[in-house]
């Protein structure tokens, strides 16, 4: 019976949390705009165990989960690591030092063999620079998913 | 009506009424009711006539014909919502044991209230009142506590079972109102989907969820006929009452569960017609309940048919509930029976797996940091490293500077065999055997490199000398060869000579402080952190293993041709059997006393980079004029503009990169350029340079305004290091004139490189300075050919551009030419004389030039892709090999 399309009660969010879940990012994106993506964005494929970026590491990339899953930590590595998250295929992760360029609080390690697609601010530019309405469109599927994470988060605490 | 409309969500819908008048409708609602409140207590006789004879009898009517309306408008629901739209609530999700009896209190309470209405209610204004505030009050604090409408409205709410049940099949859908945005706070929303609820209600996977829905209706009929066949009041007692309406309630349930366990009849029929008999019977005894209350407050007397009719309401509303049930059914079975529709929609989940799959070449392995990445079909290994943003240094992508040098650990045989070119520039590198230049390879499967040459071990990195099997040297009696420059010409020409003779004594002159270096990777130094780091395209023992005697930091003086040797300025001097001239060339600059200034530079060599690296970061500048807007030129401002600075870019011509590109693709750079920040302004020449002291303040320009910067830098094309040549008599015009052999006019001394001046060559470029090396160290032995250009197609060393350019930029009358549709985000142009290329440009976005550049570097026949390019069409360039 799955005609009719209810929220899940069983992830019930609240009142703050928008209505359709974390939806992953670039989920709304055409085969075209993926297409014009590629030119900007490095596919990379991090094996099991594999620490894809480290507490402190200057990567200004946006790492956006095409298969496989992640696991973020913070804390370092040994020092009291704590896991705050997991993410799945659509999620995103390194979108602070994607925005403002400074080093990562947050380390990431690959739970599975884990495809990443990996763009990064200097590769932003350049999209800006040939495909305007396509970075502003990147960057408001952004904006949006960062919005549900953090509502998700304050709802959590 | 298609499945989809009838059946779609409130948030598919749009509202009849404007939001305020809803909610000016709402408070009016709210008014009305508390006025009942008041009514009942202060006139209790006529408050519950007009409670019980006219309000409540009403409300199962709109609730078939428009329940949305009697949400909208429901005082219960309003206050429970004022919370949320007041942003008081505290938005907590229901708790799951809640969720799970919501149904039942909501059971619960409208049975006691009905069962409490013959003892209590129908005599008692006041506790009617009270019990209208009363639920007000506890949905107003449901709405203050719990998300979404779980408070009250969807779940502990009395009227909510009943309004499922009498509009399980709207006639009219007024969507729900309160909910911007559903935040899922319970379990098959009424106000989601007000036709589908019951569907879903009935057929819930949880059993005993779907049965306590089922029970309530399977009760309704039975509880409605027991109370109104008893009468307002009973005289023989409340047990016995409460005992009769038990056992209708169970009478009624246990019809259903008959009607749906022994005959093939769907929950949903069965439920249909159920709630139609409900209705039925409530009408059959209100009607003439509300058409007597009318009748009392309007002062007429109801005839006998009158009543009769008003008995028939609940039938015709019945068959009517029932047909709007069964209609909604069969749309419902038609949607439900479109499986392969539905599993459409969110096939988009995995679109970009589907697209970024990995699948599109074979993968390579970085054995530093274990990232694995594609290599995409027609990609060189290089451009796949530096896709997935992996650093690797890079030269005259042509297999002859050797800066991308990479070892391959496992999978070499996946890899494109090396060329003459790539083996003899990885034997420069002691790297022969083991490594591979990263722009040379084209990979056919998994391979693991590693980014560091030196990681291939000492004895590989140790330059092994060349031993020819024929001296050369000897044989043409030439014992002494001095080079005077270390850069690519000068360096490949000592290679070369070494190739050809073991016994050759080889004397190199160079001013500069370094070895030979990656100059084409200078732009990276201003914004790089690593220094030379990687940048060194030749190990240290090469000198000594090849037996080449360098004389660094040491200036040639002069040249003597009469005893055939050099001067230099420590005074030693180095005789010589053949001198080859490699000195170079040299920046030219805006006005003769630009580079005065402590913010004035070039870009030439390493130092000029570090020179322009420390200013701009001791003196914190922000702005960055650079004059020329040639290949130079544009990267200098997009390393400047790496460097976090403001950069200004002029080009006197009215076009950038004018010598290498046409006006489209150069619109299409200056586009790119000002897209990331870079200012471009064409055009322009500057009229006079504003000085403080030591230090350019700015550029007035011809036509009037000035430019500020805090540095500036001169890329304005470069000018032949000639002195040492015209000062000993040589034949000197743009550059050491000399022949196709790269002999000057002295046949002793040879000119190579950028210094040499070849009638119709070009100039300037790495591969041409190896080339003519070769040239001229084969001639010096004697065993010359004629120079050959080599087959050059510029790139520009820009990573958020991909631009390529090869030989002529305008057609030629007769000439054939292809280009891309004025709006395509690339610009390319192909022109062919006589079916042969003469001449390509490529200005896109990065990575997108690949078959381009592989197609016209390896000059490969376009004819069978004509059509496709005349329809401007370059994606058919991927179907044609380049053997």
């Amino acid at each position: 019976m799955k005609f009719f399309s209810y929220t899940d009660p069983n992830e019930q969010v609240t009142e703050r949390v928008a209505p359709a879940g974390l939806r992953p990012v670039l989920r709304e994106f055409s085969d075209e705009e993926l297409d014009s993506l590629d030119s900007f964005v490095a596919e990379l494929r991090f094996a099991t165990g594999s620490r894809i970026v480290a507490v402190g590491e200057r990567s200004d990339a946006l790492l956006i989960i095409v298969s496989g899953s992640v696991r973020i930590t913070a804390g370092e590595a040994g020092k009291g690591e704590r896991e705050v998250d997991r993410l799945r295929e659509g999620e995103a992760f390194g979108i602070s030092s994607f925005l403002d360029g400074e080093a990562s609080a947050i380390a990431a390690t690959a739970l599975e063999s884990t495809q990443v697609l990996a763009l990064r601010r200097a590769a932003f530019a350049q999209l800006a620079a040939w495909k305007p309405s396509l970075a502003i469109s990147l960057l408001q599927d952004l904006a949006a998913y960062t919005s549900r994470r953090l509502r998700q988060l304050e709802a959590a605490c | 009506m298609s499945p989809e409309l009838f059946f779609a969500n409130y948030t598919k819908r749009t509202s009849a009424l404007p939001k305020p008048a809803w909610q000016v409708l709402r408070v009016l609602t709210l008014l009305v009711t508390l006025g009942f409140a008041a009514l009942l207590t202060v006139d209790p006789a006529v408050g519950l006539k007009l409670w019980w004879g006219l309000a409540i009898p009403v409300l199962p009517a709109l609730l078939v014909i428009a329940p949305g309306l009697w949400r909208q408008v429901c005082p219960m629901a309003f206050v429970n919502q004022v919370p949320r739209m007041t942003g008081s609530s505290r938005n907590q999700p229901l708790p799951a044991k809640w969720k799970n009896h919501a149904f039942l209190v909501a059971v619960g309470i409208f049975l006691a209230c009905v069962a409490a209405r013959s003892p209590l209610l129908n005599h008692s204004g006041g506790l009617v009142a009270a019990g209208i505030v009363g639920v007000l009050i506890l949905a107003f604090v449901g709405g203050l506590v719990f998300a979404g409408r779980s408070g009250w409205c969807g779940t502990f709410c009395p009227l909510g079972p009943i309004q499922r049940t009498y509009g399980q099949a709207p006639l009219v859908v007024v969507p729900n109102g309160y909910c911007p945005t559903c935040v899922g706070c319970q379990k098959n929303c009424y106000d989601f989907n007000p036709r589908g609820a019951i569907f879903a209600d009935l057929v819930d996977s949880d059993a005993r969820y779907a049965s306590q829905r089922r029970l309530f209706i399977g009760l309704l009929p039975g509880l409605i006929g027991a109370y109104f066949l008893q009468g307002p009041t009973q005289s023989y007692g409340y047990e016995l009452y409460l005992a009769i309406l038990l056992a209708a309630c169970c009478a009624s349930a246990g019809l259903y569960a008959i009607a749906t366990s022994c005959f093939p009849l769907s929950p949903h029929r069965v439920a249909a017609v159920f709630a139609a008999v409900a209705l039925a019977v409530f009408y059959w005894f209100a009607g003439p309940i509300v058409l007597g209350t009318l009748s009392g407050f309007l002062s007429f007397a109801a005839p006998e048919w009158l009543t009769t009719a008003s008995r028939g309401v609940g039938v015709v509303g019945g068959l009517v509930l029932l047909g709007a049930s069964l209609h909604a059914e069969g749309l419902f079975r038609k949607a439900s029976a479109q499986p392969a529709e539905r599993a459409a929609e969110p096939s988009r989940k995995t679109q970009m797996l589907t697209r970024f799959g990995g699948k599109q070449g074979a993968e390579v392995t970085d054995r530093e940091t274990k990232v694995a990445f594609p290599v995409p079909k027609g990609a060189t290994l290089l451009d796949a490293i530096e896709s997935a943003g992996l650093k690797i240094n890079y030269g005259c992508r042509a297999g002859l500077c050797g800066a991308d040098a990479v070892v391959v650990c496992e999978g070499g045989k996946h890899l494109s065999p090396a060329g003459d070119d790539e083996l003899a520039t990885l034997r420069r590198l002691g790297l022969e055997g083991k490594a591979r230049l990263a722009c040379m390879c084209r990979v056919s499967g998994p391979v693991v490199i590693d980014r560091d040459p030196t990681s291939a071990g000492p004895e590989q990195s140790q330059a092994a000398p060349a031993a020819p099997e024929v001296d050369h040297a000897v044989a043409c009696g030439v014992s002494r060869v001095v080079i005077i420059g270390n850069g690519i010409a000068g360096t490949s020409a000592a290679e070369q000579l070494r190739r050809l003779s073991a016994s050759l004594q080889i004397d190199m002159i160079t001013s500069e402080p370094l070895h030979f270096y990656n100059r084409m990777a200078i732009g990276r130094l201003i914004y790089g952190r690593t220094g030379m780091d990687g940048l060194q395209l030749i190990p240290d023992n090469w000198y000594t293993k090849n037996r080449v005697e360098v004389w660094r930091n040491s200036i040639a003086r002069s040249v003597d041709r009469q005893s055939k040797s050099v001067l230099l300025a420590t005074g030693e001097s180095l005789p010589y059997d053949k001198l080859i001239l490699a000195t170079g060339a040299h920046c030219t600059t805006p006005d003769p006393d630009f580079l005065a200034f402590d913010n004035a530079f070039v870009l030439r060599s390493a130092e000029d980079a570090q020179a322009l690296r420390n200013y701009v970061q001791l003196r914190r500048a922000r702005r960055a004029l650079v004059v020329g807007g040639g290949v130079l030129g544009v990267e200098a401002a997009d390393a400047l503009h790496h460097l976090g600075l403001h950069v200004t870019l002029l080009q006197r011509s009215d076009r950038l990169m004018n010598a290498q590109l046409d006006h489209q693709g150069a619109a299409r750079l200056a586009s790119y350029l000002e897209g990331i920040g870079i200012e471009v302004l064409t055009d322009v020449s500057i009229s006079r340079w504003e000085g403080q002291g030591e230090t350019l303040r700015a550029a007035w320009l011809a036509h009037g305004p000035c430019a500020r910067a805090d540095v500036f830098v001169a890329c304005l094309g470069i000018g032949t290091n000639t002195q040492l040549a015209r000062a000993a008599g040589l034949e000197v015009g743009r550059g050491v004139k000399v022949d196709s052999s790269m002999r000057t006019s002295d046949p002793d001394i040879f000119a190579v490189g950028d210094v040499a001046e070849l009638p119709g060559a070009v100039g300037g470029l790495w591969t041409v300075g190896a080339a003519q090396a070769a040239t001229a160290a084969g001639a010096v032995l004697g065993q010359g050919q004629p120079y050959q250009a080599p087959r050059i197609v510029l790139q520009l060393k820009c990573d958020g551009i991909d631009l390529r350019s090869f030989g002529e930029i305008s057609a030629r009358p007769g000439d054939e030419e292809y280009t891309a549709a004025p709006n395509d985000a690339a610009w390319w142009r192909l022109i062919l004389r006589q079916g042969v290329l003469v001449g390509a440009l490529y200005v896109g976005p990065p990575r997108s030039a690949k078959d381009f550049t592989r197609v016209v570097q390896a000059g490969t026949d376009l004819s069978p892709v004509w059509a496709e390019l005349r329809r401007g069409d370059l994606s058919v360039l991927a179907s044609l090999s380049s053997d």
